[in-house]
């Protein structure tokens, strides 16, 4: 049993099972390449973890490297991305993770894609799937997003990048950051820097995909914080005390605009009422009352028809499929096009998410 | 739907029947030795030769590591026992460790959350390592420090140096930090009996009527878990076993009568199941009972033992790790030119976007 081998000599066998290839891309705090099982063929992303110099020096394995394995390792569902092995190369963290070649914000993007209503509750309800999962194992992922969201060639939608993950359920805890989200998918209780905050964060971001899906642009993109926040109450009418107990007083000091509410039905001409419902849920301000992942999975609009397609039946984007061009490797001219109009994509997508990301801390 | 317990890291790989622990550390302690008695053979020989080629200047001849007196035939190696006690020698002072720090860092930073998973991940580590490669007062440090790191309450690696009384320096417990994540296989959850007290506590405020005894049980079982957290008792039961079990002495010794929650929370369950969980719990109570912390003098001694029979390739003085040193950077060589071709290709990608 692996239990007697000295973890040396086991951590040796798993760097020799991978062929590390091609650099895909490269992140504020890893240098991402793609890479081969050796015994299987099977493609895998192997996620190189910089040793980072925070202001105060270095300080060992990184943070964010920390939290990401910390709740990946106790994770295994169909919706979430799975951490196929860990090693460490020198002073390096390597992590081996399975390898998604598209993810929600490519598909939403690309105009080519015609996309309806049942694929749209089958990212939703894989994107819930997951995200249950993460919560039922007290998990919080805090950094919900279409970009995070990776799509497979089966079409199985998988929740990733755990960094700024924690796990959460004691009831002591203290000093969350409020610092997390990327700012588009933020849930309104976190710009008023509580110290503690639950899954419902999470459920806002679920919430704004939806709307996103529907509306295939980001429903509420603000430029700053303030306006972010301007921005939520402009679209769903400014919180009372009534709608969110307690935030007259986290609002004390500051004046809003008093907007009144518009109902979802306006805006999101084309869903259907059982989908306005559980957005509205989604979308509730009151962290208390907003829906949670088991209830939304429970909500009528997954149990009507039409009913979700199934994944593999999911549109997708054409494009070359990396793998083919290995097996064959002769590629003809056109597909090599192709292949380069890909890359250049993601490294549009790369830049402006690295423009975004911020650096977070606990 | 499955026990969520079973889904965890905690059970899937830290979790044995006694037998098993048991046949898990005579495994591992008895290759240790081997594995030791060879280097210790395999540096004498080098020695030999060094000393015969060169004529020895001060600086270069590589320090002898094991005291020149001992034959290496004659050193004796520490036994699965001696590690076993220096090992919770080194646990128990975690919490005394702790205290060498400003107050504010204590209260808002280690807190029993941060020190369970250190004194966790310091008993994990034995499971699968000796002593003889490395000492426990560093590997203590390296786990606090990766353990406040893994429940959110980080604290710089600067004010562990600065407030510990350490010759090591950073890189030496960065080094460490990865050597332990390893042997942890990087599974850093580790699920501690102070949570399900807590929903005990809870509980037991809804189903019974005397609010200030269950505050003062639950605060007794507290102290009760701390003392768990010294013993076996992680890797035989539950978390959720742990702390009912603490639960339950600590009542006893309040004078009380606990038996009309058991009644009303485990009536339903059938005979068999309850008579397993009380046969646990017995079992549980009796190891928190029996349990003795290694004393000081007996440490100290042990730790005399351990400096004779130290793994020379540890120690980066030693002849073998100078020679394990000039073979790892011949294939450091060939793995740069790998890693530049990579690189290189990469670059070209980026720069192909913006044509």
């Amino acid at each position: 049993m692996s239990s007697f081998q000295a973890p040396e000599e086991e951590e040796l066998q798993i760097e020799n099972k991978y062929l590390k290839e091609k650099k895909i891309g490269e992140g504020t705090y890893a240098k991402v390449y793609r890479g081969t099982e050796r015994a299987t063929g099977r493609t895998v992303a192997i996620k190189k973890i910089k040793l980072v110099q925070t202001e105060i020096g270095s300080q060992g394995i990184e943070l964010s490297a920390v939290r990401e394995v910390k709740c990946l390792r106790e994770l295994r569902h169909p919706n979430v991305i799975e951490l196929i092995d860990i090693y460490s190369h020198k002073s390096n963290l390597k992590l081996v993770l399975e390898y998604l070649d598209s993810d929600l914000e490519m598909i939403i993007k690309d105009k080519s894609i015609l996309f309806q209503a049942p694929d749209i509750k089958s990212w939703m309800l894989m994107t819930l799937r997951g995200l249950d999962h993460c919560h039922r194992n007290w998990i919080l992922h805090r950094d919900m997003k279409p970009n995070n969201l990776l799509v497979g060639k089966d079409g199985q939608l998988k929740i990733a990048d755990f960094g700024l993950a924690r796990d959460y359920g004691d009831p002591h805890a203290k000093n969350m950051s409020p610092q997390v989200v990327t700012r588009w998918y933020r849930a309104p209780e976190l710009f008023f820097m509580p110290s503690q905050y639950g899954y419902a964060v999470d459920i806002w971001s679920v919430g704004c995909i939806f709307a996103e899906l529907l509306l295939r642009t980001p429903y509420l993109a603000g430029e700053s914080d303030l306006a972010q926040l301007e921005l939520i109450f402009k679209a769903l009418g400014t919180p009372t005390e009534e709608d969110w107990p307690g935030f007259s007083e986290l609002a004390r000091d500051m004046k809003f605009q008093k907007y009144s509410r518009t109902p979802l039905q306006v805006h999101f001409k084309a869903a259907g009422s059982d989908a306005i419902d559980l957005l509205e849920k989604m979308l509730t301000y009151d962290p208390n009352k907003r829906i949670n992942t088991r209830e939304a999975l429970l909500h009528s609009y997954f149990r009507k028809l039409p009913r979700p397609t199934p994944p593999d039946q999911l549109p997708k984007q054409q494009k070359i499929q990396e793998n083919a061009i290995q097996q064959n490797s002769k590629p003809s001219i056109q597909n090599r096009g192709e292949l380069t109009e890909h890359r250049n994509k993601r490294k549009a997508q790369e830049i402006s998410n690295k423009s975004e990301k911020k650096i977070h801390r606990s | 739907m499955k026990e969520l317990f079973t889904e965890t890291s905690q059970y899937r790989n830290w979790f044995y029947s006694k037998e098993k622990l048991q046949e898990i550390r005579e495994k591992n302690h008895v290759s240790a030795v081997e594995r030791v008695k060879q280097r210790v053979l395999e540096e004498a020989e080098l020695q030999k030769l060094v000393s015969a080629k060169s004529t020895p200047t001060r600086g270069e001849q590589p320090e002898r590591v094991n005291s020149p007196r001992l034959n290496p035939s004659e050193i004796e190696y520490l036994k699965m026992e001696d590690e076993l006690a220096l090992c919770n020698y080194y646990q128990t002072q975690i919490p005394l460790v702790d205290s060498k720090f400003p107050e504010e860092i204590q209260k808002n930073k280690f807190t029993d959350k941060v020190k369970a998973s250190a004194i966790t991940y310091v008993k994990r580590f034995y499971l699968r390592n000796t002593m003889m490669d490395y000492h426990p007062r560093d590997i203590m440090i390296t786990c606090l420090f990766l353990a406040a790191k893994t429940e959110f309450s980080f604290v710089p690696i600067e004010d562990f140096i600065k407030f510990l009384t350490t010759k090591a320096t950073k890189e030496v417990f960065f080094d460490l930090e990865l050597i332990v994540a390893r042997s942890l296989r990087y599974e850093f959850t580790v699920h501690h009996p102070y949570l399900s007290a807590y929903g005990l506590f809870l509980d037991m405020q809804t189903a019974l009527k005397d609010a200030k005894k269950i505050q003062a049980i639950y605060e007794k079982s507290k102290e009760y878990i701390h003392k768990s957290l010294f013993t076996d008792t992680m890797f035989l039961y539950q978390p959720s076993q742990i702390a009912l079990a603490t639960v339950r002495i600590a009542a006893k010794e309040l004078n009380f009568d606990l038996n009309s929650y058991f009644r009303i929370k485990f009536n339903s369950e059938p005979k068999g199941k309850l008579d397993n969980l009380y046969k646990i719990l017995d079992e549980i109570e009796k190891i928190i009972k029996e349990y003795e912390p290694t004393p000081l003098n007996k440490a100290k001694e042990i730790d005399a033992r351990l400096h004779k029979c130290k793994n020379p390739e540890k120690n980066p003085n030693s002849a073998i790790s100078r020679k394990r040193k000039l073979e790892r950077e011949g294939l450091e060589d060939a793995d740069h030119h790998k890693k530049k071709r990579i690189e290189d290709e990469y670059q070209k990608s980026l720069e192909e976007v913006f044509k």
